[in-house]
């Protein structure tokens, strides 16, 4: 285990929900290696959110070992894993990302308020958070506006730089562009991944969309790393 | 950070959140409003008689000479003699003696007979003594005062005539005799509006020409030779004292419960005030009651608010949960909520408070005679604030610990 550098590692995973029998994940082994990017692409109903939440640690394995960061999930209490994701785990969801009332500085800064290593990283969190946005193409004004007033494409880009400050060394993005045209999904990937690599943190992408995988190190289908259901 | 949080949700939700308030500050103002009105009622109430030290009359119970000699209610069962009086006010530890002659009424009105040393004697609201309007107290013979309700009641103002009535509820009048109404008294809240004042000699005066409860046929003595006339009463009612040192009331007070020729009762206004107000205090424990149901029945409103927005607001616990918050913090993100909520209502319901005692302390006043002090809030009252915030947090646990037990299972996962 010494030797593996992998970011996230998964070893014959298994998982079942709770009064769902049919319904589980089975991976017998799914590692991504740092400041790597890949895409995991699946039908919705493939478990793609299933292995987003054992990797993000709001669910534990029946079985397995899952490993973020060289820690096993399971070892932790449920307090230290929701410290341990704040500390380690940026997040990008599909819609609805921000606080609609609170600023979107306030926004921005929320993971902090729950990691305090991640927060000792940033040296002036407001300036950080600024610096984020203007990467991220949005205008200078915006972290004092209130987050609901933004359009969705805006809202998709502060919620990039919610989950790229204090640069966590794993990013988690779960269909970040579905809601976004074509043109806009273009431009948000191209300034994520620019984000990414000038913070040298890993990126997970999960999608149904294959016309992403060229801007990705690498592929992955989440039928290549199940196992079928016993 | 997360009150700040806290607080851009509340303004978020600002219609429903007002509304909650507004119920809370209410029914806090409606609370400390009866608290207020209660101790105000009992303040006055304490304070219908003050400054005098006893209160003697004919040997009966003590809350019954009280009810007789001060709130004219029921009848003395007997006199107190004059001699007994002349030989009380002789006593060295009597600062002042103020006999009281009751009896005879004007319409649905008590009179009372007494001298002039009455309205400097006789004190109310710590020592706030009787106020006129510029007029010469009693003069002549049939001079009358009236309290502030007898003139409004009455249509009464000075110079206007008052037939006195024998006794109480009957037809048989004085008519012979008329009073001239020479002053009208401010209004006090005391039993005094409702009393018409007249001399002692005066009720003497009316009845010389009475004998056994009825008017001798035929004999009418003039008011001018009645004004000649010695009138030294035969009896009077009670008599109100002050004594010379405060520590002598309870040595003159068993001296006069102990009187050799006369069986006699001393009574300290205080204490039977206090015994009466036992009677009567019991509708103040079910005021304070109810309006303390009101604030929980706001309160209750308040978490059914909560419960209610739990579900459109999974998203925003999701989020959250998502950023690494605990479910603890879940928690206690809406118990603050709950807790700003009730403070800003309780704050909004003490100023509520302020708003309505200004408005309504003169009029209450003038109209009832009861006075509500405007003053900085008691402890008793800021204890009731701090309560009803904590209340408020406490009540918010139930929905809270829903939306705990919803973030664990929801995780970050919410599709909506």
């Amino acid at each position: 285990m010494g030797t593996d550098t992998s970011i996230v590692s998964l070893e014959n995973v298994s998982y079942r929900w709770r009064g769902r029998a049919s319904f589980g994940l089975d991976i017998a082994d799914f590692r991504l290696a740092p400041a790597e990017t890949v895409l995991l692409l699946g039908e919705s109903g493939s478990g793609k959110s299933t292995l987003l939440s054992l990797i993000c640690g709001t669910i534990t394995a029946d079985q397995g070992a899952v490993r973020v960061a060289g820690t096993d999930i399971a070892s932790l209490s449920a307090g230290a894993r929701d410290r341990f994701r704040a500390e380690h785990i940026g997040l990008i969801f599909q819609q609805f990302n921000l606080l609609p009332y609170a600023s979107v500085l306030d926004n921005i800064l929320l993971p902090l308020r729950f990691a305090p290593q991640r927060r000792a990283r940033v040296d002036d969190p407001s300036e950080a958070a600024g610096a984020l946005c203007a990467a991220l193409g949005l205008p200078v004004d915006v972290v004092t506006a209130q987050a609901g007033t933004l359009s969705v494409g805006q809202q998709q880009r502060v919620a990039a730089a919610r989950a790229l400050i204090g640069a966590p060394p794993l990013i988690v993005a779960d269909e970040p562009t579905s809601a976004l045209d074509a043109a806009t999904q273009a431009t948000f990937l191209d300034l994520l991944f620019a984000q990414v690599r000038a913070s040298d943190s890993t990126l997970l992408m999960v999608s149904h969309d294959a016309r992403l995988a060229p801007h990705f190190d690498r592929t992955v289908e989440i039928s290549e790393i199940t196992k079928v259901p016993a | 950070m997360i009150l700040r949080l806290a607080l851009g949700s509340l303004m978020a939700r600002a219609l429903t959140v007002a509304m909650t308030v507004l119920a809370i500050a209410l029914s806090v103002a409606l609370f400390l409003g009866v608290e207020k009105v209660r101790t105000g009622a009992k303040a006055s109430f304490a304070d219908t008689i003050s400054g005098t030290d006893l209160i003697v009359g004919a040997r009966s119970g003590s809350v019954q000479l009280l009810l007789y000699s001060v709130f004219r209610i029921g009848n003395a069962t007997n006199n107190l003699t004059w001699e007994s009086y002349t030989d009380i006010a002789a006593r060295p530890e009597i600062d002042w003696i103020v006999p009281i002659s009751l009896g005879d009424s004007h319409r649905q009105f008590r009179v009372m007979g007494t001298t002039v040393e009455f309205f400097e004697r006789y004190k109310y609201r710590s020592g706030r003594a009787l106020e006129m309007a510029d007029v010469v107290v009693m003069d002549d013979l049939f001079d009358a005062v009236i309290g502030a309700d007898v003139a409004a009641t009455l249509g009464y103002t000075v110079d206007d005539p008052i037939v006195v009535s024998h006794g109480i509820a009957s037809f048989v009048e004085h008519e012979n005799q008329p009073f001239r109404v020479a002053g009208i008294l401010a209004k006090t809240g005391t039993p005094v509006d409702r009393t018409v004042i007249v001399s002692l000699e005066a009720i003497e005066a009316i009845h010389v020409d009475w004998q056994g409860g009825g008017a001798i046929p035929g004999q009418v003595t003039p008011a001018d030779t009645l004004r000649q006339m010695t009138l030294e009463p035969q009896a009077i009612t009670a008599a109100l004292i002050g004594t010379q040192s405060r520590l002598q009331v309870f040595a003159l007070q068993r001296a006069i419960n102990n009187y050799a020729s006369e069986p006699l009762l001393a009574i300290l206004p205080g204490v039977a005030l206090q015994e009466l107000w036992q009677i009567v205090g019991v509708a103040e424990t079910a005021l304070v009651a109810v309006s303390g149901m009101v604030v929980i029945t706001a309160l209750i409103g308040m978490m059914a608010t909560i419960f209610s927005s739990l579900n459109e607001r999974r998203r925003e616990m999701a989020i959250f949960r998502a950023m690494g918050a605990r479910p603890r913090v879940i928690l206690s993100f809406l118990v603050i909520e709950a807790a700003v909520m009730a403070a800003v209502g309780a704050v909004i319901g003490l100023g509520l408070l302020y708003l309505g005692l200004l408005v309504a302390q003169p009029v209450v006043d003038a109209r009832f005679g009861l006075w509500l002090p405007i003053e900085a809030p008691s402890l008793r009252e800021f204890w009731v604030l701090v309560g009803v915030v904590a209340a408020g947090a406490i009540v918010s646990m139930v929905p809270a610990l829903r939306a705990y037990r919803m973030s664990l299972a929801d995780g970050m996962m919410v599709k909506i």
